[in-house]
């Protein structure tokens, strides 16, 4: 699903954001990507999402690599990944519906399985009541669960989450938490960056750590004793 | 054909949302095009009193005393084929002076008819100033005339003025067409700015360009089509409320032929020009957008 083969990214005037990092991520996994703040965590991400292309070294997505991927065909590269960021990126002043059905507007799907979709996703996330109101009513859980079902709305292969619960506190961490996990067991893979050691503790993933922009351990997380499996 | 439709839903979506920039985006294209309208009607109305003052010019040729007014006037009318030519002796010349200044005719009394000279006039309707002058020069070689006066001076002088303004009006139109582009182009750069997010989201999901566009140039053309229609109805106001004073303080003088300063080719350029300027500056701003995002 993806591959990096020693990629590298630099920006004029700092240090390496990433250093010659090769990885690997199968389909259907569910990987935590670690580290502290500045470690290349959510460089990597962006990536991955075709938001800007690595200074050195190779990335495959899906088999492509991505350095051969036009400006025009980033669209519908990205039609496959769904995304998750920490500041939710909801559109205040649209509706939770709305919000959630912009990918399937944007593949011109017809409304009426538009409507329905939607239902569906949010009665997944427990917030079809809400369809109607504005993410600033909601709360900062709500929301992030919100930006889930978006993320989720078109089927993607691929689920990036750039800290989804920096902003959330540890019930809602949970929820969020869950929902990701459930995509995943649909087959859905799932690469989430988080400095979190508590969700690293809690959750026995594939744990791949970035410091100073080099990738340093890729191994599973060991779960603490009475913590329980998502 | 579902995403057109989509695309003018999400449209009149945005500038329902955002009332503020819609009418920001609106106010200045009607500035825009009104001015350019009010040059261009400006323009428009003394071409036309021109052209109608001028299609009123007689010519009349003065005889010197004791020339024969019958050769005199077969010879004009040779030189003016299709023209009517009207012998005018002095005494009627004369009457005819006493009779224009009504009241002040009796000046007249006891002036006898050798104090004006005998006099032919030609009648040449729809005449352009050039014609007039080239006639005119053509029937002072006549034997026996003293005197051409095709009467329009002052329509010269109106004629250099009013090229001089057609100049000056089409560097202004260049001008204001330059201003406004960049005007234009600024303001809904701005709308495009203030929803920066918006576009940043819809790239996230995977909209192409041409997607995340296709309402910003909707809304541009829908904003310049009811710009330029509003200006097209304030001109059409302002000739209305205007014009009728105008005519009255030209007098006389005054008629516009089709009676319309504002006609309606103009009205339509107003309105299709709003909505041209509305698309090419949406266009450009969400192009220059979209190629940094």
């Amino acid at each position: 699903m993806i591959q990096l083969f020693h990629v590298s990214k630099e920006y004029p005037g700092e240090p390496p954001a990433l250093s010659d990092v090769t990885l690997e991520v199968g389909k259907g996994e569910f990987v935590f990507l670690t580290g502290p703040s500045g470690a290349g965590k959510s460089t990597l991400l962006k990536l991955i999402f075709c938001a800007e292309a690595p200074s050195a070294g190779q990335l495959l997505l899906f088999g492509r690599n991505v350095a051969r991927v036009s400006p025009g065909e980033i669209p519908w590269v990205r039609r496959h990944i769904g995304v998750v960021f920490q500041d939710f990126k909801l559109l205040p002043e649209r509706t939770i519906g709305e919000n959630v059905a912009l990918p399937l507007e944007v593949r011109s799907l017809p409304r009426r399985e538009i409507r329905k979709k939607v239902q569906g996703l949010l009665r997944s996330v427990g917030l079809e009541h809400r369809a109607d109101k504005f993410p600033p009513s909601l709360s900062g859980g709500e929301q992030q669960r919100v930006a889930v079902a978006r993320a989720l709305a078109a089927d993607p292969a691929l689920l990036l989450a750039d800290e989804p619960t920096g902003n959330l506190d540890g019930d809602r961490t949970l929820e969020v938490m869950e929902l990701l996990a459930a995509a995943n067991a649909r087959g859905t893979t799932v690469v989430i960056a988080t400095h979190d050691r508590t969700l690293l503790a809690r959750y026995t993933r594939r744990v791949v750590a970035l410091e100073r922009g080099r990738l340093v351990s890729d191994g599973d997380s060991i779960r603490q004793p009475g913590e329980r499996a998502p | 054909m579902r995403r057109p439709v989509e695309a003018f839903r999400r449209a009149f979506a945005a500038l329902v949302r955002s009332p503020y920039l819609t009418l920001t985006g609106v106010a200045t294209i009607y500035v825009a095009v009104l001015s350019m309208g009010l040059v261009a009607a400006a323009l428009g109305t003394g071409e036309k009193l021109l052209k109608a003052w001028a299609g009123e010019v007689r010519i009349s040729v003065y005889l010197a005393p004791g020339a024969d007014l019958e050769r005199a006037g077969v010879a004009v009318a040779a030189l003016a084929p299709g023209r009517a030519v009207e012998a005018i002796p002095a005494a009627e010349g004369l009457r005819r002076l006493a009779e224009g200044l009504g009241e002040e005719g009796k000046l007249l009394d006891g002036v006898g008819p050798d104090a004006i000279p005998d006099c032919l006039e030609v009648a040449v309707p729809g005449i352009s100033l050039e014609e007039a002058r080239a006639l005119s020069t053509r029937l002072r070689e006549v034997p026996g005339v003293a005197d051409v006066d095709y009467g329009t001076a002052w329509l010269e002088r109106l004629e250099t003025f009013l090229r001089r303004a057609r100049a000056a009006g089409l560097a202004l139109l260049l001008g204001l067409g330059l201003a406004t582009a960049v005007l234009v182009s600024n303001t809904l750069r701005l709308a495009v700015y203030a929803r920066r997010e918006e576009i940043e989201i819809m790239k996230l999901v995977g909209a192409t360009d041409a997607f995340v566009a296709a309402p910003f140039l909707l809304e541009g053309l829908l904003q310049g089509a009811l710009a330029g229609g509003l200006a097209a109805g304030t001109l059409l106001g302002l000739e209305a409320a205007l014009l009728p004073r105008l005519l009255a303080a030209l007098g006389p003088l005054a008629s516009i032929p089709g009676g319309a300063a504002v006609g309606w080719p103009l009205l339509l350029g107003l309105a299709g020009g709003g909505a041209t300027i509305g698309l090419l500056a949406s266009g450009l701003a969400i192009l220059r957008f979209l190629r940094r995002a």
